[in-house]
């Protein structure tokens, strides 16, 4: 909960503001993910973030409403760093990397399951927004060369990875690959189940003898 | 003349029978750039004071909200569509100019359904006793002759457990802000007012009003006084504007 006495709401509420308006600005491009909020329509999740302090609480709907303070109970919580958040955000899918991270979730766990769907599905239709300024016909041209060049992005992004990792663990060798990765694994297990066992057997000669 | 029939309007004593009609005067004469003037003024930043307002608030669907000096409506707009078509928001001001403002605003923008209007003096409210379930007073209070009638009778038609919240400018906690401030409000303000509005001297009295406003503490101790329980304030802006809130008891 924020330190409301301690706090200067001013560039919270300016930030949460321009978020707000930026997010249901893109909703209005994404219908299906709008009208599964809006069946959401009364409920609300907090999300609060340590280090650095900042507690947002998002009231579902077809719009969403961010706010700053928010007094009343609500129906689901998240809590953690911000660096659990950037990497929730960071993973292939950012719902399924929200719920296994470290994240603490409190609260109504279907809310949250309903959410995950909600966020796997976005697909905004970046056609629509430039057909209102351009047109419909330049709208469909360039939201196609859009719609490739992001799909082109997500490959390149895929491919560059997958070379990447070949090239840092079968041609620099900087890295062990996977395989020797659990075999190293493996064989540390089995010196530390050894020590346990020296370390047991020593304690029961020294027994003995003491006896 | 006595000294308690006398009351401050900007840095002039003025008699308290005439304060009403002084302020009603810079009113009307701003009513119609006010929007455009606040933008200006406050780089914008008024609106982020309004919607903190509305965050604490608490104001849910359903609710009854009474928007005191409403104005142009910002608040009341806002507060119309949390509460829906079940609730009520009854935007007050004492200048007909600025009421009639507000209303063709939020008229303009569809809004109809929750929402009445009334000319209405903060100190003496027509409404009921117990009718609200929160009452807001945003950059009016300091424009009101008897402050502590008008916080009184705020409390008369609040709904017991109801919240009260004035946001009103207020003394900034540091120095140096203070100082930068003084010299925009004397010297950049009525300029601004002069070349939007065409009138420097009402701006003048905005500034000179806010110097004069009681401060965060001294509000405070005034809500209390009135019968507000848990009264706090939580400074914007350094303290530029404060925003307090106040429950009528149970």
């Amino acid at each position: 909960m924020v330190d409301l006495t301690k706090f200067d709401p001013t560039l919270n509420v300016a930030l949460l503001g321009a978020a707000q308006e930026a997010i249901n600005r893109a909703l209005q491009y994404a219908p299906h993910t709008q009208a599964k909020l809006a069946q959401l329509e009364g409920q609300s999740v907090q999300a609060t973030i340590s280090e650095p302090d900042f507690t947002v609480t998002i009231l579902l709907g077809k719009t969403l409403e961010l706010r700053s303070v928010y007094e009343d109970k609500v129906n689901a919580s998240i809590e953690g760093p911000l660096r659990e958040y950037l990497a929730a955000a960071a993973a292939e899918d950012p719902a399924i990397g929200l719920i296994n991270g470290n994240l603490k979730i409190r609260g109504d766990s279907r809310l949250m399951q309903s959410l995950q769907g909600v966020l796997s599905e976005l697909d905004i239709d970046w056609e629509a927004p430039i057909a209102e300024v351009l047109g419909d016909v330049a709208g469909h041209q360039i939201g196609k060369a859009l719609r490739g060049l992001f799909a082109w992005g997500k490959h390149s992004r895929s491919s560059l990875e997958r070379q990447l990792s070949e090239f840092i663990i079968e041609e620099a060798r900087l890295s062990p690959s996977k395989l020797e990765l659990e075999d190293f694994y493996r064989d540390v297990r089995k010196l530390q189940q050894n020590i346990d066992r020296v370390e047991a057997r020593v304690k029961r000669l020294v027994r003995q003898r003491a006896g | 003349m006595s000294e308690q029939s006398k009351t401050h309007f900007g840095y002039q004593e003025v008699d308290v029978d005439d304060k009403a009609g002084l302020v009603a005067g810079v009113f009307h004469s701003v009513a119609s750039r006010y929007d455009l003037m606040n933008d200006l003024m406050s780089g914008g930043i008024h609106r982020l004071w309004k919607r903190f307002t509305i965050e604490l608030s608490g104001v849910r669907k359903g609710h009854s909200v009474l928007d005191i000096a409403g104005g142009t409506g910002d608040l009341a707009g806002k507060f119309a569509e949390i509460v829906g078509a079940e609730g009520r928001v009854v935007l007050a001001d004492i200048n007909e100019s600025m009421l009639n403002v507000g209303r063709d605003k939020l008229l303009d923008q569809g809004k109809v359904d929750p929402l009445s209007y009334a000319q209405a003096d903060a100190q003496y409210l027509p409404f009921a006793d117990n009718s609200f379930d929160c009452v807001t007073i945003a950059f009016g209070l300091r424009n009101v002759t008897d402050k502590d009638l008008a916080l009184r009778s705020m409390l008369r038609v609040l709904k017991p457990g109801g919240r009260l919240l004035v946001l009103e400018f207020s003394k900034p906690t540091n120095d140096l802000l203070s100082k930068a401030y003084d010299a925009y409000s004397f010297n950049v303000l009525p300029k601004l007012g002069q070349l939007i509005a065409g009138d420097a001297d009402s701006y003048q009295y905005l500034a000179e009003s806010i110097r004069m406003h009681p401060d965060q503490e001294t509000l405070k101790e005034m809500m209390l006084e009135a019968g507000f329980e848990q009264c706090e304030f939580f400074n914007m802006t350094g303290g530029i504007v404060a925003l307090h809130r106040g429950l009528k008891p149970w």
